[in-house]
């Protein structure tokens, strides 16, 4: 499929714009610059039945999470979405992907609990696998107070946040709990060390590049660490049995679709139920750029159908 | 107020402040100087011309999406008014 037009005119401005100076942010400049761009692409205005910020004892310093509670809001449980964005684990808020998490709130019918996890390089690796799960074992632990299912509780993310969804569950079950049913990955980063054909056919001039990649490992990794380590690279687990069914989706022109792609094909494999979906003529990030792609409005719908199916 | 009676260069202006105040860029900027020269990176272009569409709720064709047409609040202005006589 050749590119979705809107995302070409996108694509059109950023060459416009020039060529990005990435390495020569700091990751506070480079924080501020996509929240900016956030504000201009993410669907503004979407209505929901409520939203509340709330705070949990977190390692060191308090977590922040938001809930999203779709309308019509009542005593009946509902399913919950424990949500991490993504941002390369350096960059991206609560507020980056609130349209998104709306959204998905809307669609699936479920509770989103989405997690300000600590970012580096203030916080390295492995510090946003920690609060993850965390946050993931106190919506287990809070679930009827909140009025969710326990039995219907889901992790999802995007990208770096994908990332992290899959690794909780992979914890959780090596842990015995808390108990997942779904994971539901959006263009997720499974391979750090990945070089795959679609890492090399668009390595630059498709948004998320090679050069932003790099940046962004350097900061998120402390020195020495192994980039073969599960929780950096999902996909290099050995044993993917028994993980809770997935919901995997990539993107045609995104630098991680083949490895969002091995990992769909390497659970399947390992008897997990998967369902597989690569988004045509799309760029990575699509999903939190609805404000300006019509397409991306139709795939979170599509996506929260199959969310409230498999948590039915 | 009726934004359709300000003149499109000015709101032109306006929105270019806009971007160089989020960006806390406060040097005065005169419609001839070179946005990315100021100091507005990629992304901030990207963020001007989606402003620039969302002012004047037009959608700029591909073809006119250029540096050129993007380098100052002068090009900018007269990008506008041609796309606004066409409509």
């Amino acid at each position: 499929m050749p590119l979705d037009p809107h995302v070409k005119r996108f694509l059109k401005m950023l060459a416009a714009g020039g060529i990005p100076e990435v390495s020569e942010l700091t990751p506070a400049k480079m924080r501020q610059a996509i929240l900016r761009l956030a504000r201009a692409v993410d669907a503004k205005d979407i209505p929901i039945g409520k939203t509340e910020n709330r705070e949990l004892s977190g390692l060191g310093a308090p977590l922040r999470v938001r809930v999203y509670i779709p309308a019509p809001i009542n005593s009946d449980k509902t399913g919950g979405i424990v949500y991490f964005h993504g941002g390369a684990g350096v960059f991206c808020n609560i507020e980056t992907h609130d349209g998104l998490c709306r959204m998905l709130a809307n669609e699936s019918g479920c509770r989103v609990i989405s997690v300000d996890y600590r970012l580096a390089p203030e916080h390295q690796f492995p510090a946003a696998v920690e609060d993850s799960c965390l946050a993931t074992k106190w919506v287990s632990d809070h679930a009827l107070e909140l009025g969710i299912d326990p039995e219907r509780i889901a992790v999802g993310g995007d990208s770096a946040g994908g990332t992290l969804a899959a690794v909780v569950c992979h914890i959780a079950k090596q842990a015995g709990a808390p108990r997942l049913a779904l994971q539901v990955l959006f263009c997720p980063v499974t391979d750090v060390s990945a070089n795959s054909d679609s890492h090399k056919a668009y390595a630059e001039r498709y948004f998320f590049d090679r050069a932003t990649m790099e940046w962004a490992l350097k900061h998120y990794c402390p020195p020495g660490v192994d980039l073969e380590d599960p929780r950096l690279s999902p996909l290099r687990t050995a044993d993917l049995t028994g993980l809770p069914a997935a919901q995997i989706h990539t993107a045609e022109f995104d630098p991680l679709r083949d490895e969002g792609k091995a990992y769909a094909d390497r659970l399947r494999r390992a008897g997990v139920n998967v369902r597989y979906t690569c988004h045509e003529g799309m760029i990575h990030h699509f999903y939190a750029m609805a404000g300006i792609l019509p397409y991306a409005r139709l795939a979170i719908r599509a996506a929260g159908t199959a969310i409230k199916e498999a948590l039915a | 107020m009726d934004r359709s009676s300000i003149s499109p260069g000015n709101r032109v202006v306006e929105v270019v402040h806009r971007v160089l105040t989020e960006r806390s860029i406060s040097r005065p900027v005169s419609s001839h100087d070179d946005l990315r020269t100021i100091g507005l990176t990629s992304l901030d272009m990207v963020n001007l011309m989606l402003s620039v569409e969302a002012e004047f709720d037009l959608e700029i064709p591909e073809v006119d999406i250029t540096p050129a047409n993007f380098r100052s609040i002068s090009t900018i202005s007269t990008l506008v008014s041609d796309l606004l006589n066409k409509v």
